[in-house]
């Protein structure tokens, strides 16, 4: 392989490295990164998932090199009329689908979709419980 | 020459005038699948086998029987006089984020391994209808989150048919790699970043992303919903615009599926390239990329060799009277890659939030009491560490708080990445271009291994591809030679909203004017 090949940045050892700052607690204390521990772990939650401490230390490290290109953004001058777009080709009138009718038509196989669940019993999808949540 | 070595679209002729059947071909095809591609890839493959690395790989799930039920048709159509129709008994491929009637549809994730779909995707079911025979399942990046296929859950991953040390890119590696080793003429892919048109370009065959809206989305497996455009993957230009005939147009099940009539693709594709004018920017000469060290934008030139083969496409171009007009130019080119970390990860979290091992794919065999904590467990044991990168990042950007700061200025930027389209390509403005040539990537495949971990570096593999999903705008990336290190190299042709047919009149004027290259006579060795 090439020079012309070489990625722009180094990743030697991404791994290693990431093991070497779970053995040093100190080497959290990362004051200028955005996703903190404490975040992290927040957003953990709201994305429902449980992660090993490994598995959580480099996806939160990625987070924040991400974030560090992300940031780039922000140094871009945009005057206040610049719209969003929200994708890239504009659907004038004459592209633009008409709507169908909201007709309400049976699904043909219900059993089938139902049979993909992972548990089910009469027709019913069986889950554990759901506990009791105050509303805040 | 063998069966499986015949383009698409004298295969399909052949089949048609019944010089050769569609079972000699889906048979000839089926060998040299069993003689290249090794064992498909699969959730439990922790055993290192010496031989995988001389395989290709490309294939999660073979669908024989289901493919010669369908040969056996196209046959008998012929037989009784009828027209089976333009993709008549050709074998072909499926990038496995489409859903097909009674097969696993994976995503290449283990959440989905033990999915079976209860429908079909519309191109899909498009190809089918016009005789192609769909020959099964291709590997791809999980949830096609990657450019190197190395994140499937389905190991062995895809490889590289001109080196298997290589990666085949991604996320369509699976579909580009067997493309090019003779495993199915032509391939039914998807580009979100570049993933159609990358791993083409690393593997020496042709890829096309159609504009946002001219395939249907339907029974696609979502990632970013704004960005995904299926699209074919095929050994020339002329496979690829007989593949666009047949999958694209509207879809009364798509509300995204531009309501507009498709041209016959193949129609004028040697009308030639005199009078076009064909643009060349800096910025697609130079990789910006994110120094985490200095916080600051750095730039390198790409690879000599790449951008001679680019200069080298211009120059021939021009032989044949397309004007090329230097220096135009994108200054948003380098904005691609991080807007994309935005916008894609938002759409990627909403998507991936319907996974929760409760309707169908993976559960959690542990005992639960709750179900949150079912939620919990089936989704960190089912999904990949890609797959939750870009979950964690979409809820961060659009949480409440930052969306203003994060979300809607990337959406702003991307407003900016598509005039720089709009402009170069206005009929009445400065630049009046009728596509942009450039490089498809900054470099030739890189070996496996060597990326893949920091997801920073893998996304600006896609920085010349990035641009044109946000744009919405079309793009085909068709081989271009080969570097020294004897990989392929792509160059991309970009163009204006809905202009897939002259991409694909530029390409094949190259194709033509390149035929008799020394290059084009290499096949990938595989032994």
């Amino acid at each position: 392989m090439g020079a012309a090949h070489r990625p722009p940045l180094d990743t030697r050892g991404k791994w290693d490295i990431l093991a070497g700052d779970l053995e040093n607690p100190m080497s959290d204390q990362k004051t200028d990164q955005p996703i903190t521990p404490d975040l992290f772990n927040h957003l953990v939650e709201l994305a429902a998932l449980e992660l090993s401490e490994v598995e959580a230390e480099y996806l939160r490290q990625e987070l924040n090199n991400q974030m560090k290109a992300i940031e780039e953004l922000e140094a871009i001058p945009l005057s206040g009329e610049t719209p969003i777009t929200s994708h890239g080709v504009p659907y004038s009138p004459q592209i633009t689908p008409a709507a169908r009718a909201d007709d309400w038509v049976a699904c043909p196989n219900p059993e089938e979709i139902i049979a993909q669940a992972p548990e089910t019993k009469g027709g019913y999808v069986i889950v554990p419980d759901i506990p009791h949540t105050e509303l805040e | 020459m063998q069966i499986y070595e015949l383009p698409a679209d004298m295969l399909a002729r052949l089949i048609r005038t019944r010089e050769i059947s569609a079972v000699e071909a889906l048979e000839s095809v089926l060998g040299r699948i069993a003689e290249v591609d090794g064992r498909p890839g699969s959730l439990n493959s922790s055993d290192d086998d010496p031989e995988d690395n001389e395989r290709v790989h490309a294939f999660i799930n073979l669908t024989p029987d289901r493919a010669r039920i369908q040969a056996e048709e196209i046959d008998r159509r012929t037989a009784a006089g009828e027209d089976p129709g333009p993709l008549a008994g050709v074998p072909f491929t499926v990038k496995d984020i489409f859903c097909v009637k009674d097969t696993p549809s994976t995503a290449g994730s283990k959440i989905l391994a033990n999915f079976v779909a209860p429908y079909t995707a519309t191109p899909v079911s498009r190809m089918e209808a016009a005789g192609g025979v769909m020959l099964g399942k291709v590997n791809l990046d999980e949830f096609t989150y990657g450019s190197s296929n190395e994140s499937s859950a389905f190991q062995p991953s895809p490889r590289n048919p001109w080196d298997l040390t290589r990666v085949p890119g991604g996320s369509s590696g699976g579909s580009a790699a067997a493309v090019a080793a003779g495993e199915g003429m032509l391939s039914l892919g998807t580009d979100t970043a570049g993933s159609i048109r990358q791993p083409a370009a690393f593997c020496g065959v042709v890829g096309m992303k159609p504009t946002y809206g001219r395939v249907s989305r339907y029974g696609l497996i979502a990632f970013g919903s704004s960005l995904d455009c299926p699209g074919p993957v095929a050994g020339n230009v002329t496979d690829a615009a007989l593949m666009m005939n047949t999958i694209a147009g509207p879809d009364k099940r798509d509300g995204t599926a531009a309501n507009m009539p498709v041209p016959d693709y193949t129609k004028d594709l040697k009308v030639g390239v005199r009078g076009m004018r064909i643009g060349l920017s800096s910025e697609y000469f130079r990789i910006t990329y994110f120094d985490p060290v200095t916080g600051e934008f750095d730039q390198q030139p790409i690879p000599e060799e790449i951008e001679s083969a680019v200069l080298s496409a211009a120059g021939y171009l021009a032989q044949m009277g397309a004007d090329i007009v230097e220096d135009v130019p994108m200054p948003h080119t380098k904005y691609g890659v991080p807007v994309y970390f935005v916008v894609s990860r938002v759409e990627a979290a909403s998507n991936l939030h319907r996974y929760d091992g409760v309707k169908y794919g993976y559960r959690t065999p542990d005992s639960v009491d709750y179900l949150p904590e079912l939620y919990r467990k089936s989704r960190a044991e089912g999904f990949g560490v890609q797959s939750k990168l870009r979950i964690l990042m979409g809820m961060y950007v659009s949480a409440a708080q930052y969306s203003e700061q994060y979300y809607n200025r990337a959406l702003r930027v991307r407003t900016l990445i598509r005039n720089d389209y709009e402009e170069i390509f206005d009929p009445e403005g400065e630049h009046r271009l009728d596509a942009l040539l450039t490089p498809t990537t900054p470099t030739t495949a890189f070996p496996i291994g060597e990326v893949y971990g920091d997801s920073v570096l893998m996304q600006y593999a896609d920085q010349f591809t990035v641009p044109a999903n946000h744009a919405g705008v079309p793009g085909l990336s068709i081989p271009a030679g080969f570097a020294g290190d004897g990989l392929p190299i792509g160059v991309q042709l970009l163009g204006p909203d809905f202009s897939e047919a002259k991409l694909l009149q530029i390409g094949m004027a190259y194709e033509m004017a390149t035929q008799g290259e020394e290059w084009r006579r290499q096949i990938p060795r595989i032994e």
